[in-house]
């Protein structure tokens, strides 16, 4: 057996299926992206749930429901969560929107565990004396976490995030089980039409691959940035 | 604790006369007992230096005074408002109608007699002394706790605007430029409007000198300058307190003095201050009142030519040896 690239490249040029590639690579990229925005006000609600002092029965129970959230996202396989959103939750609740919206919404939910637990390291590491002179003015817990603890929460954690985008982008690849045209599908869509699977596979592979170095090369850039503004 | 000169003043004045009154706290962390039982007031106008061996709860009864840390017992009141939760032990209206105090009666002359005043100060000084009063003591007591609240009780978040907190690391929010660290509470609070807030702040930069550095980020400045900044954050609030927790205890030497001198603008325009040092020199120099402090209890307090002129406790005379 051997590797026919002329196929392949017929198909990916010739027959123009490199418009379908990337029209995936764009949905692969809008699906992790706002899974990750989602991902990061989820993650941010259910950390701060988590961390409120308040001895209150309310946020007793909203602390409570951060773990049991954290647990079953984290408990349970990413295509399920997937499949029981798409098949399950929107049909009951009657929503219907688009597949691409659907699976943005399931990474959404599904990043929110783990950006809560970033999310909750990133608030304790910012210094206690921080929120303390907050509040000292008078300013109280929510003003104090908004205007101060979460900017510097947030940007303590920005290369953390960053993993979490990259891991995102390789998940999303799971999408088609819900008929989503991403850009794996759009690759087996050439192999299967062109039989030509190994040309298509690696190819998928390589544009996995540029794809994530080049966002690691962005968040490097930006952490490095950071730290220069940060120099005293 | 009462003062000669406000003895001949009617309890409605008294209350009203702005000040911070703290009234027999106690603060635990877990086991470890760190204020014992601890009463002073600090009155309009006053400078009053803490000082005191390290560990002594200095920190911990300046941060009582803004409830960054919260009592495990006794009041805090500020401006003849209470900003602590009220503690039974302090109001007798609460002692005498506890189930406590009702059982204690009845024991003594019988269900349904009415005690005698006399028998009724002896209960609540045994409840006193014993730390008799539980968690729950009835309906009674419930109700004149939250009368006493309803009463006096202030939202600490209203209450601290009016007391400025200077921490001894600082603590200039470092993800906003010195302006936006000035303007932030003030305009968050709708206290003062963006354009006024920038004016007054611009006006305490020019001040003290550091106009220019508007636009800066704190991590750009010196640690003199970063105080100093702080001081000025709080002053943008126009407080009518000062809290210092060791202002100038994290300052290179040389950064020191520039601090302590604004400090004494401040109280030379009539600011109330507390102050806990370490710098000696200052408290002599610009205190009303000092307070030595050891073990979690005011040992001894008074002017500042009798504390370090004339010390009577033996462990003020051995703090002042070691450290002057
Ligand atoms: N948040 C805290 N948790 C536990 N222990 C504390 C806390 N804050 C202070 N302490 C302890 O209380 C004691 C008094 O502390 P502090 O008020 O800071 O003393 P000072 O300011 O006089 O040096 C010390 O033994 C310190 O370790
Ligand atoms: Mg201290």
């Amino acid at each position: 057996m051997s590797i026919n690239w002329g196929l392949f490249w017929d198909q990916f040029y010739g027959a123009e299926a490199y418009k379908a590639v990337l029209a995936g690579l764009r949905t692969t990229l809008i699906i992790a992206l706002g899974g990750l925005l989602i991902g990061l006000v989820i993650g941010s609600i259910l950390a701060i749930f988590k961390l409120v002092p308040s001895k209150k029965i309310v946020f007793r129970v909203l602390a409570a429901v951060s773990n049991v959230y954290v647990a079953v996202f984290r408990g349970t396989p990413m295509v399920v969560q997937l499949l029981i959103i798409h098949y399950v939750l929107f049909p009951l609740a009657g929503i219907s929107i688009s597949s691409v919206a659907e699976a943005t919404v399931a990474f959404g939910l599904n990043s929110g565990a783990y950006i809560c637990e970033i999310m909750r390291g990133g608030i304790l590491s910012v210094d206690k004396g921080q929120s303390e002179a907050g509040r000292a003015l008078g300013l109280n817990y929510s003003q104090t976490l908004i205007s101060v603890v979460l900017p510097q929460a947030v940007k303590n954690v920005i290369p953390t995030l960053g993993n979490e985008f990259i891991a995102l982008i390789k998940e999303t690849s799971v999408v088609s089980f819900i008929a989503v045209v991403d850009v794996t599908r759009a690759f087996q869509n050439m192999a299967n039409s062109t039989f030509e699977y190994m040309a298509s596979y690696i190819m998928l592979a390589l544009v996995y691959l540029v794809l994530v170095l080049v966002i690691t090369f962005i968040i490097r850039f930006a952490e490095r940035r950071m730290r220069v503004s940060d120099q005293r | 604790m009462i003062n000669a000169d406000k003895s001949n003043l009617s309890p409605a004045e008294d209350i009203r006369e702005p000040m911070i009154e703290i009234k027999n706290i106690y603060k635990n962390f877990g086991s470890l007992e760190v204020l014992k039982g601890l009463s002073t007031t600090v009155k309009k106008g006053e400078k009053v230096a803490i000082i005191g061996p390290s560990g002594s709860g200095k920190s911990t009864l300046l941060r009582c005074m803004n409830l960054l840390e919260e009592p495990t017992y006794g009041e805090v009141w500020l401006d003849g408002k209470l900003i602590t939760p009220p503690d039974p032990y302090l109001h007798r209206s609460v002692i005498e109608s506890s189930r406590t105090a009702k059982k204690l009666c009845a024991s003594i002359v019988g269900k349904g007699v009415e005690p005698t005043q006399q028998l009724l100060d002896d209960i609540v000084a045994k409840i006193k002394k014993e730390d008799l009063l539980r968690k729950y003591e009835g309906r009674a007591a419930s109700r004149e706790m939250r009368l006493i609240r309803k009463q006096n009780f202030i939202n600490i978040n209203v209450a601290r605007r009016k007391m400025g907190m200077v921490f001894q690391n600082v603590n200039l929010f470092n993800n906003m430029t010195v302006m936006q660290n000035l303007v932030c509470a003030p305009v968050k609070l709708k206290i003062k409007t963006p354009e006024k807030a920038q004016k007054d702040a611009l006006a305490l930069l020019e001040r003290i000198g550091l106009s220019d550095k508007k636009d800066e980020y704190p991590q750009k400045l010196s640690g003199g300058q970063r105080q100093r900044i702080a001081i000025v954050r709080s002053l943008c609030m126009d407080p009518e307190y000062m809290l210092f927790d060791e202002p100038t205890s994290a300052l290179d030497p040389e950064m020191v003095g520039e601090v302590l001198s604004l400090m004494k603008d401040l109280a030379d325009d009539g600011m109330t201050m507390v102050i806990v040092t370490h710098e000696m020199g200052f408290a002599r120099e610009v205190a009303t009142r000092v307070i030595f402090m050891d073990g979690g209890s005011i040992v001894e307090e008074g002017t500042p030519d009798k504390i370090f002129g004339a010390p009577e406790n033996e462990r003020l005379r051995d703090f002042l040896s070691k450290v002057l």
